[in-house]
């Protein structure tokens, strides 16, 4: 029976199904009294009759209602699951139809939730994970710097300095020392080098730690220097080494040769302040000399802040003690304060900056991906609303059809979703293992951060929710038949100016992260293309300690020579040489010299000195700018030489000739030093500072006889080959020589600046890959936008041929529209990037934020990126058949 | 089965079918069983509502309000494709069943024989 559809009793939607049972009904006997009466009844008795025949009207009536109440919510669920499998099911089948916006839509969204999640897991973990300490927000660290000229040097405490900010300082509940250390542990298996920490009375209260078997160290052998030779050994070493032995307090181990008593095991997961310490011992064990020298600067202080005092007081407080000291002790505490970091900042502060930049970089790169998303799905919609109005037309309900892009919206959020999370999780490991260890602490955990991946899936899902409502909405209620009579023009609606607006947006975000990333790479290369002023390529370079223990001070230099006599009748070194400490590997402490015979402070430069062994320039290969280099002789002689860097003879000396002046040293009495020659600046702390305009104090080098002591560097120059190949060579000499001397500080030259440039590099490659993502996504984007131009002014370029207008003409439409929008966002980035470039500041190194070149550069770039996403489109747009397309529809 | 099963089960199988040719208001429903069946299943006619209504909680018909060619309102019912489905089945099963009843029948007519 054919029928029109109409609006049921009492409005529409669920209604008052009261209304609609009893009209169902009446409608019924009102036509079965009329069959009645048509068969010959009178219009009352066919009343009557219809009525007895239909049975009781009231049960009836009664029956119905209870089923319909009972039915209308499993009846609504059950529709409503069909509806949506359906809507899932042809959702796909159309994705599946239009492979190209699929997967690019997929991809886009894949990337930037992946990129997103990984990134946002990482900074998550290294930003705001908890220290391994407890209530560790009151911990600070105090430690000693010198006050130089561009900013303040930490450089450690010496033990009666500690002492002194003990007793003297009022803002700090509990106050200890540690320092960090090695030993060589011998015997139970093979020698093996243990990272260790000294500690001093009241750490383990400081920490709020106890041994987990045994005991921590009592006052005796905290306060008896040299005597009580005990350790506490960490859970990880206790497992590997001692294999868990329940038995292992008491027991006797071997470290630097000596015996030393194992009293208990800390606690699983603790590695002391140092983070990685296998071995703690108490700072007793150094010896009464070390512990009452004042200028011996080693010891890190860790502090717990008083109830109720801040950061702030605790700062004002120190400067106090350090002025206090400054007065009281002159000669040692000149320029000397006392920073107040907390521990939070110690351990992971270097890296905020940082952290929050690349944060920033994969914020924008959501932005964009997001951005591309609601273009990709505009096109579509606008490209279906043909469709959409033929269904309008055809019966399809409103809600119907927006429903179902909502399941389509859905779908293709899940499958990105889905590809996200691969991505995600690959990226945040990948991530995590290639972060240097600077930036990323070894206590820190990377996971995946489920929140954040659910987080970002949720906003895009929701962009893309909108981006796909949008248009079907308005289609939905548009007018039918203008709307079948625009899209038959090759027209419809379609927002042009948003989608323009969009991919505006798109490119200059791009840009934005270009820039950021083309600074980096310059600031990087520079760092990279500062020579440190030796052949840190060739090199290989160990430290050995030769203890009080086992070398008396005179035996040490026969010891010295004979250990690098053996080196060099290796037949795989071609050359060693010795030194006080290894450039970029720590170990350096500077003091005042004087010039001449002045007397005044201007004449008092603060110096880093260097005791460095004969050919120590040769093998180096740092160059001699003037005179000559500390030779053989020197060394046997008691001449009191010296060679001056050129940084040193820069400042001293601007306008004579620094050779053959005496330089004072240490004391005024020592007779001075006669200069000999001018070295090549060496980079010994670090590639960036400005050492030539005095950012960083000069280096002096005397030979090795000079001011000796116990700790060495040794460099070796192999005659052939990788400077790593060296490492079984080194420590087959020195272990010949002495089983017990150990080895730290080991491996080739080129690793320290590596180390150096770590954090560059990362940034620099993270940004990398972000702007190039951030390209790609926009090209797409460009592209997207002008192919549905094209398609939707088919019929005005179509005019406009038959008309006459040549393909160069049609193409340079095309073109020109989007070369518009790509240069409005090039002009907004560029923009944009200028001044956002203040937050890079801090990390850039030789090159200034707004460098003219890199963002001409970057902005060139995009240009031809415009040009190469703008030519298909234009292409096509000459492909046009005007006949086609005017006759069509 | 039992009677009244048999007869409910009978009655939404009349009104599937009756259904599967075509949209009907209850009413239609209820005169073109009354034809088809001649008068044989003579029953309360008011039963046909709640057999309808369940038919339509189950999914197997679904309905809505529209006029008819009169210009009266009047609730309508279709066959779902769940409904086209049952009927099929249901029609099958009811063959199967009067073969069986056939065979039993003309064998034991044979045994007996």
């Amino acid at each position: 029976m054919r029928y029109r559809r109409d609006v049921p009793p009492g409005g529409g939607g669920d209604g008052d199904g009261r209304d609609e049972v009893s009209e169902e009904i009446r409608f019924y006997l009102e036509e079965r009294a009329r069959e009645l009466e048509d068969g010959g009844m009178s219009p009352e008795d066919a009343r009557r009759e219809a009525r007895r025949a239909f049975g009781d009207v009231d049960e009836v009536a009664a029956e119905v209602r209870r089923i319909d109440r009972k039915g209308r919510w499993g009846k609504t669920m059950k529709t409503w699951f069909h509806a949506v499998s359906r809507d899932a099911r042809y959702g796909l089948r159309g994705l599946r139809r239009n492979p190209a916006f699929t997967v690019v839509a997929v991809l886009t969204l894949g990337l930037g939730i992946g990129a997103v999640t990984a990134i946002f897991s990482v900074v998550n973990a290294s930003l705001l994970r908890a220290l391994p300490f407890d209530e560790a927000e009151e911990l600070v660290f105090l430690q000693g710097a010198y006050d130089a000229p561009d900013g303040p040097a930490v450089r450690g405490a010496s033990p009666p300095e500690a002492r002194d900010w003990e007793e003297m300082s009022r803002s700090f509940s509990e106050v200890a020392v540690a320092n960090g250390t090695s030993f060589t542990l011998t015997g139970d298996g093979p020698a093996e080098v243990v990272p260790a920490e000294r500690v001093g009375q009241g750490y383990f209260d400081l920490l709020r730690v106890d041994a987990a078997l045994g005991r921590t160290f009592t006052e005796e052998e905290y306060r008896e220097p040299g005597t009580h030779f005990v350790a506490l050994v960490s859970h990880d070493l206790w497992r590997r080494r001692f294999g868990s032995d329940p038995d292992v307090v008491g027991r006797r181990i071997d470290l630097g040769g000596q015996p030393w008593t194992v009293v208990g095991v800390l606690p699983p997961g603790f590695h002391g302040t140092t983070l990685n310490a296998d071995l703690v011992v108490p700072m007793a064990t150094l010896g009464e000399e070390a512990l009452s020298s004042r200028g011996s600067r080693f010891l890190a202080v860790v502090a717990r802040l008083a109830p109720g005092v801040d950061v702030e007081q605790a700062r004002a407080d120190m400067d106090r003690v350090a002025a206090r000291l400054e007065a009281e002790h002159p000669e040692n505490h000149e320029d000397r304060i006392a920073l107040v970091t907390p521990a939070r900042d110690v351990y992971l502060g270097s890296t905020r900056t940082l952290m929050l930049v690349i944060l920033g970089a994969a914020g924008l790169l959501l932005l964009i991906t997001a951005a591309n998303i609601v273009n990709l799905l505009l096109v579509r919609a606008t490209a279906r609303e043909g469709e959409v109005v033929m269904r309008r037309a055809l019966g399809a309900g409103r809600a119907r059809l927006l429903s179902q892009f909502v399941t389509e919206s859905l779908v293709l959020s899940a499958m990105g979703a889905a590809v996200g999370l691969v991505f995600g999780v690959w990226g945040a490991r990948a991530l995590a293992e290639t972060m240097p260890a600077a930036l990323l602490p070894a206590f820190v955990e990377v996971r995946p951060d489920a929140v954040v991946f659910l987080a970002v899936t949720g906003v895009m899902a929701l962009v893309g929710l909108v981006a796909g409502l949008a248009p079907g909405l308005t289609a939905a209620r548009k007018d039918v038949s203008e709307t079948l009579r625009s899209a038959g023009r090759g027209g419809g609606s379609g927002r042009p100016s948003l989608q323009g607006a969009v991919v505006v947006a798109e490119v200059a975000l791009a840009l934005l992260l270009l820039v950021g990333a083309g600074l980096m790479t310059r600031s990087f290369r520079a760092q990279l293309a500062v020579s440190p002023g030796y052949d840190f390529e060739e090199l290989y370079g160990f430290q050995l300690f030769f203890s009080g223990e086992r070398y008396e001070s005179e035996e040490i230099p026969a010891a010295l020579a004979e250990i690098l006599a053996r080196l060099e009748a290796r037949p795989e070194v071609a050359e060693a040489t010795v030194m006080s400490d290894i450039p970029l590997r720590g170990g350096f402490s500077a003091t005042y010299m004087w010039r001449g015979d002045a007397t005044a402070d201007e004449d008092r430069i603060r110096f880093y000195l260097h005791r460095v062994g004969p050919e120590w320039f040769d093998v180096m290969g740092t160059s001699v700018l003037r005179g000559r280099p500390i030779e053989s002789a020197d060394t046997e002689a008691e001449a009191q030489v010296a060679v001056i860097s050129q940084a040193l003879a820069d400042r001293f000396y601007p306008n004579e000739d620094p050779v053959g002046k005496t330089i004072f040293l240490a004391t005024r009495d020592d007779g001075g030093h006669t200069v000999v020659g001018i070295a090549e600046d060496v980079r010994y702390r670090d590639l960036t500072t400005d050492i030539r305009g005095g950012g960083d104090d000069p280096d002096v080098y005397v030979p090795w006889q000079r001011f000796p002591s116990r700790g060495v560097g040794i460099v070796l120059r192999p005659r052939a080959g990788d400077p790593a190949g060296l490492e079984k060579v080194a420590r087959r000499v020195v272990g010949d020589f002495d089983a017990l001397l150990a080895l730290t500080g080991t491996g080739p030259l080129s690793d320290d600046l590596r180390a150096q440039t770590a954090q560059a590099r990362f940034g620099t490659v993270l940004l990398a890959g972000f702007g190039v993502l951030a390209v790609i996504l926009s090209a797409v984007g460009l592209y997207g936008v002008l192919a549905f131009t094209v398609a939707r002014r088919t019929r005005e370029i179509a005019v406009r041929m038959a008309v006459g207008a040549e393909a160069g003409e049609v193409r340079r439409l095309v073109l020109g529209q989007g070369m518009r929008l790509a240069l409005f966002g090039v002009v907004l980035g560029l923009v944009a990037a200028f001044l956002a470039s203040r937050s890079l500041e801090a990390f850039l190194y030789g090159v200034s934020p707004v460098d003219v070149a890199t963002y001409g550069v970057v902005a060139a770039l995009m240009v031809v990126v415009a040009v190469v996403a703008t030519w298909i489109p234009a292409v096509r747009a000459t492909r046009v058949d005007p006949q086609h397309a005017l006759t069509v529809e | 089965m039992s009677g009244s099963d048999l007869f409910t089960g009978t009655l939404d199988l009349l009104i599937l079918r009756t259904l599967s040719v075509g949209a009907l208001h209850g009413y239609g429903i209820g005169k073109a069983i009354r034809s088809t069946s001649q008068g044989v299943l003579d029953v309360e006619e008011g039963a046909l509502y709640p057999a309808l209504h369940r038919l339509d909680r189950k999914g197997l018909v679904c309905s809505e309000w529209g006029k008819t060619e009169t210009g009266r309102r009047a609730r309508f019912y279709r066959l779902t494709e769940g409904g086209r489905r049952e009927l099929e089945m249901e029609a099958r099963r009811w063959s199967e069943y009067s073969d069986a009843v056939k065979a039993v029948l003309s064998a034991s007519e044979r045994g007996s024989a």
